[in-house]
């Protein structure tokens, strides 16, 4: 396998000017093992800012591999974000390395939290991968603004999850090693200091002087003093100010990466490779189908209003109303509702009986039916659609006068709140949920919806909208046995007549004991 | 003097655009010293014609360009834009025209004070309700030098319901959107009501621009709000507070409110009974009195405005097409007794002008010729706020070309 990459591209940020150096992929190796261990000197820290060009040799495979690895990383990071987990909080960081063990992703894993390999070699071809995987993510990512802000965003909090992990003797280190050194307050001006910001700073504490642009983040929150356009820091906060130099360095060279991406073209693996991350964006899965063909169709209209996410309440009311739903709601409803466990008959009855009040038989038949039959792979490739999740739903376009995708992202707050009325839930409720919908916490927001639809449930993350539907039944279901144990006569609105089988755990929303106190509300 | 009325407004704004509209000095601000070339030429502007046209994406190359157009056109309004990396009349479907220089600026917008004031509704402002405006002024604009360091600070009335502020410093006009967005969130402390009606809560560590913008509050508090407002002089305005109250201080406050009768009564007799018990208060009440002042009084910032970077605002020196005011520069310092019901309206200005002109026709042309003619009108004291500004402004821009590290 020959590769050569010598394109001008790269923007090396370590000097001023734009750097070209080549990336040699011609000599591969097969086994990277033979490493010359001086090479741990250009490796000196864990942690790296990444401002020299990786120029090395490295097989096509393993360039692959640490690719794959680290986009599983930065998804993991976003999926964590997702569920409200604040960035920079003990929680947030072991959630992340929770998910990441059960990604297998050990050697980052290691990496991330500072600890090391167990040998030299190891640790170097470690932290080579760090290196490179970055590199050719940023050429990935590259492309579109929203891909862009996607990356660094993600990069923003890896950077941080790792500087967590560091002792301070690491940090200082580091900072030693980037040549990174920050003005100190002296006494006289940490005096007038403490006097002219009314005793919010402290003569015991140390305090460095940052240009405030450098530190928007700490400016934003009201976090330090500020004066003349100098904020006052403490070593806690010096984070704040790395971040920002390495956001804007890292902006900047995507920037400069996406205007020669042309360059790519002469080169298809290159291309491949870079194009091919992020195609397979991981997904909650939803396969559990083992109580399937129990829910009995009359059923739908209690269920939509007592189990379903609002998502599928909305196209189901939809549906009732005007008695039509456009193509990507049949499919994200017809999904939803194989999940629920409607079988393939119900379901071409339930759509049809519906279809038909505006259609006539033969043009449903024509044109539907053939499409509700593959959806539950009965025709065509055969093969088994499983209900889409969240993700999937939350990141469908939609337009004006079309129905599906997730109401808490596709409406805003006033149309949100309307569809909130019919609830039965206080207005600070209400509110609370349209709050976190607006602030882009949709699947969060979707949980304070179920925790308001159920009083007195567990806290429960919805990664899945057919999640949802299961452990609402489980309460009601529970609810309805407790009732019947103490003998009352009360009867509880009709759970769908399905028995839970008890299936191990399947999906990973399952057992999260997230503490939603956290969120930034 | 007669009063403005619309109709008149096409005749008057050619006149204006002719003989008043001050395009040395207008053009000499955008063009920032002529550090640059293109600041001037790649700056947008779009213009309001009558019948609500907008024309967007206008740039021109030479102050004359300019100048022939505002004639040609006469717009009802004018809108300042960005400077991109282009000029914007040559802007295509598609190209990618990147913001490379924005003024920092603020809007401040009357109506955003309904909650909190009774003398006015809607787009209206009195001397009463500018003082409002007037210390949220003051509190921008301390935090702005103080905080920030900025210097180079234009404020504007619109001409009708607000005030504008142009922020012009180098590293301003220069600010990443995440710093200016930061910026403007920092100085954003009130945010949306809570279930008591609360718009901010503070903590045991407030921070040094929030208690500076107290003690700003404080000195007029009572004259401008209590008094002024006459906020607690309604059962509509203590309900308002009573509402933020916790229990146990609300059953002290409300029977001492009902045996009085002013607002200034009322007011001091809450803030007697809340020291009082400060002790016993829990959190969201232990600094009730200063967040009511800031609730009150503290700058309502349209901050989406301070966001974005290509945000248009309207422009110093057009006329307000409903009110005929001219939308002028006003001075921070002297803001309190700044009075918006003073600015003159651009049918006064016209009339000043040919009364001036009736005056010394007798006297020679040439005599005539080198007055400038918004010298023989009211416009010229903010003229005269306009020309400082730009003076120190353009010194800046002379040293920052002959020393490009300063910043
Ligand atoms: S979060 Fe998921 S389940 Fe909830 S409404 Fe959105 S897509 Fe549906
Ligand atoms: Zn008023």
């Amino acid at each position: 396998m020959h590769l050569s990459f010598t394109t001008p591209f790269f923007y090396n940020s370590s000097c001023s000017c734009a750097h070209f150096p080549v990336m040699d992929f011609s000599r591969v190796c097969r086994r990277s093992t033979k490493v010359n261990f001086e090479g741990l000197q250009k490796y000196p820290h864990e942690l790296q800012l990444y401002n020299d060009f990786p120029a090395f040799t490295i097989s096509i495979g393993e360039l692959e591999q640490s690719m794959a690895e680290r986009l599983c990383v930065l998804q993991t990071l976003e999926e964590v974000g997702n569920r409200g987990l604040k960035v920079g909080t003990e929680d947030w960081r072991k959630t992340v390395i929770e998910d990441l063990k059960k990604h297998n992703l050990r050697g980052f894993c290691k990496l991330l939290t500072a600890t090391s390999l167990g040998s030299d070699v190891e640790d170097f071809n470690m932290r080579r991968r760090d290196h490179m995987s970055h590199y050719m993510l940023r050429v990935s990512y590259s492309e579109s603004e929203d891909k862009r802000r996607w990356f660094i965003a993600r990069e923003i909090e890896l950077f941080r999850l790792r500087w967590l992990y560091l002792t301070e003797s690491k940090r200082s280190e580091f900072l030693l090693l980037n040549n990174i050194k920050y003005s100190k307050a002296d006494d006289r001006e940490k005096q007038t200091a403490v006097k002219l910001s009314y005793g919010f700073m402290t003569v015991s504490q140390e305090y460095y002087f940052i240009p405030v642009w450098q530190v928007a983040d700490l400016v934003r929150s009201r976090k330090v003093f500020i004066h003349k356009g100098m904020a006052y820091i403490t070593n806690d906060d010096i984070i704040s100010v790395l971040l920002a130099s390495y956001r804007a360095t890292l902006s900047q060279a995507l920037a400069y990466i996406s205007r020669r991406l042309h360059v790519l073209d002469d080169d298809p693996r290159i291309l491949g490779l870079v194009k091919g991350a992020g195609k397979n964006t991981r997904e909650v899965e939803y396969t559990n189908f083992a109580n399937k063909d129990k829910v009995d169709i009359r059923q739908l209209d209690t269920l939509a209003e007592i189990s379903y996410p609002l998502c599928m309440r909305q196209m189901h009311q939809r549906l009732r109303t005007v008695h039509h739903l456009k193509h990507f709601a049949r499919l994200q409803y017809g999904l939803f509702l194989k999940g629920i466990g409607v079988s393939l008959e119900d379901s071409l009855l339930f759509w049809r009986s519906e279809f038909c009040k505006q259609m006539d038989v033969e043009k449903f038949e024509k044109s539907h039916s053939y499409n509700i039959r593959h959806s539950y792979g009965r025709e065509g490739k055969r093969s088994n659609y499983a209900p889409q999740s969240c993700m999937k739903i939350i990141s469908t376009s939609v337009s004006a006068g079309q129905y599906h995708g997730c109401p808490f992202k596709t409406l805003d707050s006033p149309a949100l709140l309307k569809a909130l009325q019919g609830s039965g839930f206080s207005m600070i409720a209400q509110h609370e949920i349209a709050d976190l919908a607006k602030k882009g916490h949709y699947q969060l927001a979707c949980s304070a919806h179920f925790s308001h639809s159920h009083k007195g449930a567990d806290q429960v993350l919805i990664g899945h909208p057919n999640h949802y539907f299961d452990e609402s039944q489980k309460i009601l279901m529970s609810k309805m046995v407790k009732k019947e144990e103490k003998g009352s006569s009360t009867i509880v609105k009709p759970p769908a007549e399905k028995v839970k089988a008890d299936t191990p755990k399947t999906d990973v929303w399952e057992d999260m004991g997230i503490d939603l106190s956290d969120v930034p509300l | 003097m007669g009063k403005f009325s619309p109709d008149t407004l096409p005749e008057l704004l050619s006149v204006y655009y002719r003989r008043l509209f001050p395009y040395d000095a207008y053009t000499r601000w955008l063009s920032y010293g002529n550090v640059n070339s293109n600041t001037f030429s790649h700056r947008e502007m779009c213009f309001t014609l009558a019948g609500d046209i907008y024309i967007r994406y206008q740039s021109f190359d030479k102050p004359s360009d300019f100048e022939n157009e505002l004639q040609k056109k006469c717009p009802e309004k004018i809108d300042i834009g960005a400077v991109y990396s282009m000029k914007p009349k040559q802007k295509k479907l598609g190209s990618d025209m990147e913001v490379v220089e924005r003024e920092l600026i603020f809007d401040i917008d009357i109506t955003d004070y309904d909650s909190v004031r009774t003398c006015c509704k809607d787009a209206d402002v009195c001397s009463k309700c500018w003082k409002l405006m007037s210390i949220a002024t003051k509190i921008l604009d301390t935090a702005l030098r103080d905080d920030f360091g900025f210097k180079h600070i234009l404020w504007v009335f619109s001409g009708r319901r607000g005030i504008h502020c142009w922020v012009c410093d180098e590293v301003a006009r220069k600010l990443e959107s995440n710093v200016r967005s930061a910026v403007a969130e920092y100085l954003q402390v009130l945010i949306r009501e809570d279930s008591t009606g609360k718009m901010v809560n503070l903590s045991d560590k407030t921070h040094p621009s929030i208690k500076r913008a107290l003690e700003i509050i404080d000195k007029v508090f009572v004259e401008v709000c209590v008094e002024g407002q006459n906020i607690l002089g309604t059962s509509q305005g203590m309900l308002q507070m009573l509402q933020m109250m916790e229990d146990n201080l609300r059953k002290e406050v409300e029977p001492a409110w009902e045996k009085l009768h002013t607002s200034v009564d009322r007011w001091n007799a809450f803030v007697g009974i809340f020291e009082r018990m400060r002790g016993e208060l829990k959190w969201k009440n232990k600094h009730l009195v200063d967040e009511i002042m800031l609730q009150w009084a503290y700058p309502r910032l349209d901050i989406a405005v301070t966001k974005g970077a290509n945000h248009l605002l309207k422009s110093p020196f057009c006329i307000h097409p409903k009110t005929g005011k001219l939308c002028i520069p006003f001075n921070p310092a002297t803001a309190f007794t700044f009075d918006p019901d003073g600015v003159p309206s651009i049918n006064e200005l016209i009339e000043e002008l040919q009364e001036f002109d009736r005056k010394v026709a007798q006297e020679e042309d040439d005599v005539k010729r080198k007055v400038k003619n918004y010298k023989k009108t009211s416009m010229y004291k903010s003229m005269q706020i306009f020309e400082e500004f730009l003076r120190n402004l353009e010194v800046s821009c002379r040293n920052s070309k002959a020393d490009p590290m300063e910043f």
